[in-house]
């Protein structure tokens, strides 16, 4: 992971202004930090556009709303698709496996699934963002409203009167 | 994060953190469902509920079947064919109706629809009687475009055009023309990102011909149709790929005689085919292609035509066939049209069916559903022609504030070319008139009569002195005179006889073309989608008098025919609005509208005048006063005759016109079982006095209607004097 890269090496990469092979000090809402390539960085629309205003690049950047463990996967996102550019079809077949492992094994953590879901549409990464939503919407799909409550920890809130009007609505579709 | 905040509080002791997703990411994540989970969503909780219906959001939320669009075509009305909206999705207000006649489309002489595909309309919009454009356009957003010409001529017989569209998969969509469909030999394919049309030669066996009844279905970039063979053809947007596919087979079924075409749709990339068979009872299936390399059809599910017609009136049951619309199974529904033209759907999973609307028996069966996409799409698509961008504007162009507009551009001589086209301009009814007039002169030489010498001007000048009824007496003096009469020129100044009703049709799940007019004088005149009127959300029709007509939108109040303006009137939406317009054309100039508020007693206030009230005259106010005591029933000008009715029976309804300047009062009586119906003239405004003219009874009227209604209720809604006819 990223954040094993070290410190030193960091400000060594950093010293050279040379755009992609910056490191970049990402904070989680614990105080951890990870360091990343620019590359990788770039990924979250939010960071590019911090980094490519001339902000704190050398500073790092704090995201209070992501702790270290989602922060840790999102990370390992980014790495896969921002440091490696697929050109040949086998390295593009490797990153859509990739792709289908990672969602998979948030799939069996339903809770860390969502916690991943909220730090990618808080970071504005698309395609992480897009695969995550992409599996929440199969866990819906073919449900019943009963079933689609407790997956999501919703409270039954609708009175009769909304229940009268869906039935309305309904009958003529 | 607010609410997120307050899902937590409500979950506190087993955090989930799905409840603490934003507004945004569940949107996010619905999107990404088929139609029919996001319906069955809105049962989730209030939140969900209030996301799914929320408009900011139905861009990116995948929509259900709003309805159809369907034609009906009745001779004796205007506009003959008119298009209506059936709404399926839901009632009233809540969710959207969707208005057919597409105002937003520049000026054509007659729009046609022809498919319906994704949200996207496909329609032949005629600029003449030989020469049409194709338009794409989205009802929702207002977006159109023109296509460019497919050298197709509508002469030519047996043509089949499709729209190809699938928002989900791409942006561009594409038109295929098939000609000639009986016969196919090539395609020629539109897409809007080359904006060209491309011809390719046909691939699928000769002799093969497109059911151009049924519908098509898009999906999976390929357009599938049904063929009159017995199979399902596919053809792909870039025209490379044809594919024939045999149709599902029925066991015991005689295929050749009993089969019937069937219809196709897709729902979720998958293709559908809906097959009939002509037994007794029809028997209906519904099969699946799983796979298309293999041509294998999987039975999903199996329906008789005598489920189907469960609910209709016993006379059609017996084993007749029903028009399938559409086979919507994204909400697992059959629509289709009985034989007594009634819109039913049948729910596939509960095993019933209902009834959604009568269409009338004037309406044509092919219907075209509509799935609203709000995503503006179209607007990728350059304004290829600025030309057509110019006939929308000027479409307008009678508003006061785009005439500035089009004078700057009639000087930069851009309109000559819609000048001419446009008829009502000076220099082409000049141009009709001085070739009209030579020929009627030369006609009417021979005749030595001095009356004969009088000039077209003159007999209009006297014409014009005439009352209405007269005027319709003298149509049959000559044909010069009918000419004369007859003349759009001269309507100017010929007082006109009743032309027809406005009426409105205010069902509660169908949302009809506009108002229309019924035309019963055999020329029409008025459209009656008042395209001319700037935009507004509803117009609703108050009152007439004089040619001129009143409407009231948002408490506005607009005049128009000759001129419009919009003074504005103070009304809360909660009082009872009683607005009459009072215009007498051969007295004075101006109208008068009087509006009048029926508080929630008895009693009429009135509020106020409005309008230019200088010149009033006796005559000109007869009408407003006459007209406010018809529209509460019997209450205000005519007290007298309440007195005398008495001692008839209770009044049921009365209604007053006025003719040369006189007062007639139609009032009726239910006299225990017969309706009897009286006309009054009132001689002597001073006097009061009434003089009894006609009596007729309710039977006679109702002579001609089926004796259902013989006996019931009939609303006498216009005396009109100056014909000696009640409607």
């Amino acid at each position: 992971m990223a954040s094993g890269s070290g410190a030193a090496a960091a400000a060594a990469d950093a010293e050279e202004k040379e755009s992609g092979s910056r490191m970049i000090t990402l904070t989680s809402n614990e105080g951890k930090a990870f360091v990343v390539t620019e590359a990788s960085a770039r990924q979250s629309a939010t960071i590019r556009s911090m980094v490519d205003d001339g902000g704190c690049v050398d500073k790092g950047f704090p995201l209070p709303n992501v702790d270290s463990k989602t922060l840790a996967r999102v990370i390992q996102y980014s790495d896969e698709h921002g440091n490696k550019e697929p050109h040949t079809v086998d390295e593009r077949a490797a990153l859509a496996k990739f792709d289908r492992d990672f969602i998979a094994e948030l799939d069996a953590d339903k809770a860390f699934l969502y916690d991943v879901t909220m730090a990618a549409n808080y970071l504005h990464i698309q395609g992480l963002l897009a695969l995550t939503t992409q599996c929440v919407a199969d866990t819906i799909k073919g449900k019943t409203p009963e079933e689609i409550r407790t997956a999501f920890g919703i409270e039954y809130d609708l009175t009769a009167q909304d229940e009268k009007e869906i039935k309305e609505e309904d009958t003529h579709a | 994060m607010a609410k997120g905040s307050k899902k937590k509080k409500g979950s506190s002791a087993t955090r989930n953190p799905a409840a603490e997703l934003t507004d945004d990411l569940i949107v996010e994540i619905l999107s990404r469902l088929p139609a029919k989970s996001v319906r069955r969503c809105r049962r989730v909780c209030r939140r969900w509920r209030r996301l799914i219906s929320d408009p900011h959001h139905r861009k990116k939320l995948p929509q259900t079947l709003a309805g159809f669009f369907h034609l009906s075509v009745n001779e004796s009305r205007f506009p003959v064919e008119a298009r209506h909206f059936v709404n399926v999705s839901g009632i009233g207000g809540r969710l959207p109706h969707v208005c057919p006649s597409f105002s937003f489309l520049p000026r054509f002489e007659r729009i046609t629809m022809v498919d319906s595909c994704g949200g996207l309309l496909l329609c032949q919009c005629f600029e003449s009687s030989d020469a049409f454009r194709y338009v794409v356009f989205n009802p929702c957003t207002e977006e159109w475009i023109v296509l460019p010409e497919s050298g197709f001529h509508p002469k030519d017989w047996g043509f089949c055009a499709r729209l190809g569209f699938d928002p989900d998969v791409s942006s561009q969509c594409h038109v295929f023309e098939f000609v000639p469909c009986d016969d196919v030999t090539g395609v020629k394919i539109y897409s809007s990102e080359t904006r060209e049309w491309n011809y390719r030669v046909s691939e699928w066996c000769p002799d093969t011909g497109i059911s151009d009844i049924c519908r098509s279905a898009f999906c999976n970039g390929m357009l599938h149709l049904v063929s009159y063979q017995r199979s399902i053809l596919s053809v792909d947007v870039e025209g490379r790929t044809w594919r024939t596919t045999k149709v599902p087979k029925m066991e015991g079924v005689e295929e050749v005689r009993d089969w019937l075409p069937g219809s196709i749709c897709q729902s979720e990339g998958k293709l559908y085919y809906l097959s009939q068979y002509n037994t007794v009872p029809i028997s209906l299936s519904i099969w699946i292609l799983e796979d298309y390399s293999k041509d294998e059809w999987t039975l999903k599910h199996s329906v008789t035509n005598e489920l189907l017609s469960e609910k209709i009136n016993s006379k059609y049951k017996s084993s007749e066939f029903c028009y399938v619309v559409i086979v919507y199974l994204d909400c697992n529904l059959i629509y289709y049209i009985t034989r007594d033209y009634t819109l039913m759907a049948y729910d596939i999973d509960h095993k019933e069916s209902r009834v959604i609307q009568a269409l009338g028996s004037d309406c044509i069966l092919e219907c075209l559903p509509y799935v609203p996409l709000y995503a503006e799409t179209l607007l990728h698509f350059e304004p290829q022609a600025e030309e057509w961008q110019l006939r929308a504007f000027i479409r307008n162009r009678r508003a006061p504030w785009l005439q500035s507009v089009m004078d700057l551009l009639r000087s930069m001589e851009i309109l000559s070319l819609f000048v001419y086209s446009d008829g009502d301009m000076a220099g082409d009814v000049d141009d009709w008139k001085s070739t009209w007039k030579s020929k009627k002169e030369k006609g009417s030489i021979a005749t030595r009569n001095p009356a004969a010498d009088l000039i077209d001007d003159l007999i209009i000048d006297i014409l014009s002195r005439l009352p209405a009824k007269s005027i319709c007496r003298c149509r049959c003096v000559s044909r010069r005179w009918r000419g004369l009469i007859s003349d759009p020129d001269h309507r100017k100044k010929l007082p006109q006889t009743l032309a027809g009703f406005f009426y409105h049709s205010e069902k509660p799940i169908t949302n009809h073309a506009s108002p229309w007019k019924r035309d019963i004088s055999g020329r029409p005149f008025i459209y009656p989608s008042f395209s001319f009127l700037p935009h507004f959300e509803r117009i609703r029709m108050v009152d007439s008098c004089g040619a001129s007509f009143v409407s009231s939108d948002a408490f506005r109040y607009v005049e128009y025919a000759t001129h419009w303006d919009l003074p504005e009137s103070t009304y809360g939406n909660e009082e009872e609005m009683c607005a009459r317009l009072g215009f007498d054309p051969d007295v004075s100039s101006q109208f008068h509208l009087r509006s009048t508020l029926r508080k929630s007693e008895n009693g009429i206030t009135v509020n106020g005048i409005i309008g230019e009230a200088n010149g009033a005259t006796h005559a000109a106010y007869s009408h407003p006063s006459a007209s406010c005591g018809s529209g509460s029933g019997c209450e205000g000008g005519d007290i007298e005759v309440d007195d005398a009715e008495e001692t008839y029976g209770c009044v049921v309804i009365s209604s007053i016109g006025q003719s040369k300047g006189k007062l007639y009062h139609l009032s009726k009586h239910n006299n225990n079982v017969a309706l009897n119906v009286s006309i009054w003239v009132l001689e002597d405004y001073s006097k009061d006095e009434w003089t009894l003219k006609h009596k007729v009874t309710i039977e006679l009227l109702s002579g001609k209607i089926s004796c259902k209604y013989k006996t019931m209720f009939c609303r006498g809604f216009a005396v009109h004097p100056d014909c000696n006819l009640i409607y």
